[in-house]
């Protein structure tokens, strides 16, 4: 049981320096829908690992990529990447998208396509 | 007593340069791909012809959709469809869906495959493969996994290969499980790092012949063959990209931090599909971050000698393959076999002055089209 407890305190340790971290980042844009979908994750699947309540570290993470339409001669600046032209079709293909299942053994944070495109507007606004 | 420590030296050190492979990329006889200088689309096509899958209110296929593809049936899973399955001049045969905990049913579908008449589920987290009709859809039979694997194929008629790609507790990439009784015959490849992250573009059975199949890892650029007994690198692969992966034994792959090192990385993370045309020339798909996204690259090559030539797809519109802009589904009797969006092909004839598929009667509703463009063969 201390064992547990041991795991799940570095668990919830490790999720909470890495959501700092990325609120910290001047840049980083961060959606309320995504800050709602982080909260459910607190919030959800309190299993019994965790003690009942609080963020939980069993889930399964798939990656995915994010196609994203600009237009044939666009260009995107993608955070952490810098500016990328349209391909062919005029679609910015980007490794990005991070979608959480339950059952595994990760903390995940759910990362759409959309928060891309925030991202993006919010630079075309300024 | 000598002899039994003779041979059992023996045993361990085939072993060790075999299947326990452990090298990344440092190898003196890789294939050296250029992804600088490309070639042009004609050295790699002949022809191209294409299936229009009939659109049905009741099987719309969603976007993110995964195929398989026979001589005979064309099947397509997404989660907002479910299966929807065609015969090979894209007429809807069947469409049907068993997501739920029932023992006939799965909750996620990690990987899916067409053998025999057949569709076979990987339902990876439930750790079980389920057989469905692709004629009416029913359910046949399941096959109980000992863990979890996210993708599987048959090797012959008694084994199927398992792949893990890090991702499950056995901590083996890969498997040999003898349908008949349920017990495994073999692993390969074991790792230390289990982490629960698959990857949505990766595809770990790449490629197929008379005896075994091919297939590729994340964070790897090694092309590996698989029999019921063997497992050993058949080639590797070089690539002078602008970032390069540090060299990491297999066994200490975690791809939980490796995703976050080369998510944005100008290199390639894993090769995709395989297809050998004969001994002196094969083709080698793979994706790579460029200026324009990540764009599909097929290289073409000749294992003996080494000689290679490289095609960017998706860069740029062919005049002569407009619509080859995408990775292969699967590539198959020699067939670069993909599909594309309805709205994607519409908008492709708009950008060329042409109304081929709309006089044809696709609409930006209408289900994909499947595109077979054939790989030269000389």
């Amino acid at each position: 049981m201390r064992k547990i407890k041991v795991i799940f305190t570095l668990c919830v340790f490790a999720a909470l320096i890495a959501t700092g971290i990325e609120m910290q980042r001047p840049d980083t844009y961060i959606s309320t829908a995504m800050l709602e979908n982080i909260q459910a994750l607190s919030e959800s699947e309190s299993g019994s690992e965790s003690g009942g309540g609080g963020l939980d570290c069993s889930y399964n993470r798939k990656t995915g990529q994010c196609s994203i339409y600009v237009g044939a001669e666009g260009k995107v600046e993608l955070f952490g990447f810098g500016i990328l032209h349209a391909n062919a079709e005029g679609y910015v293909r980007v490794d990005a998208e991070v979608v959480c299942y339950s059952d595994g053994n990760a903390t995940c944070k759910p990362f759409e396509c959309y928060e891309l495109y925030s991202l993006i507007i919010d630079r075309e606004r300024e | 007593m000598k002899l039994a420590r003779f041979l059992s030296n023996i045993s361990i050190f085939f072993l060790l340069i075999g299947c326990s492979n452990n090298r990344l990329i440092e190898n003196s006889d890789a294939i050296n791909i250029d992804v600088e200088n490309f070639a042009d689309v004609n050295e790699f096509f002949e022809n191209s012809r294409f299936v229009i899958l009939e659109t049905n209110d009741s099987a719309l296929i969603g976007s993110r959709c995964q195929f398989d593809i026979d001589d005979n049936l064309i099947v397509a899973y997404s989660e907002e469809s479910g299966f929807v399955v065609f015969d090979k001049d894209g007429k809807l045969l069947k469409s049907f869906d068993h997501q739920g905990e029932g023992p006939e049913e799965y909750i996620q579908v990690t990987d899916m495959f067409l053998h025999n008449d057949l569709i076979y589920v990987v339902s990876g987290y439930q750790y079980k493969i389920l057989a469905y009709s692709a004629k009416d859809g029913l359910f046949q039979n399941q096959i109980i996994l000992p863990d979890s694997y996210t993708s599987a194929t048959w090797l012959d008629d008694k084994h199927l290969a398992l792949c893990a790609a890090y991702c499950s507790p056995s901590k083996f990439n890969i498997a040999i499980l003898n349908a008949a009784t349920g017990e495994i015959d073999n692993r390969f490849l074991p790792y230390k790092h289990y982490n629960s992250l698959t990857f949505g573009s990766y595809s770990s059975f790449i490629g197929r012949d008379d005896d075994g199949v091919y297939f590729g890892l994340p964070f790897n650029t090694d092309l590996y063959y698989l029999t019921p007994d063997t497992c050993k690198v058949v080639e590797s692969y070089t690539f002078n990209t602008t970032d390069h992966m540090e060299p990491v034994a297999m066994a200490d792959v975690n791809t939980e931090e490796m995703y976050e090192l080369y998510k944005f990385k100008r290199c390639v993370k894993y090769i995709d599909h395989f297809y050998a045309i004969s001994d002196d020339l094969h083709y080698q798909i793979f994706e790579l971050q460029c200026d324009q996204g990540i764009l599909p690259h097929i290289c073409k090559y000749n294992p003996k000698t080494g000689e290679s030539s490289t095609l960017r797809i998706n860069a740029e519109l062919f005049d002569e393959f407009p619509y080859m802009t995408d990775m292969p589904q699967t590539i198959k009797n020699g067939y670069y076999i993909f599909a594309k969006q309805a709205e994607d092909v519409l908008r492709i004839d708009e950008m060329t002055g042409s109304t081929r598929f709309a006089d044809l009667g696709v609409t930006e509703e209408s289900n994909p089209i499947i595109f077979f463009n054939h790989l030269k063969e000389n």
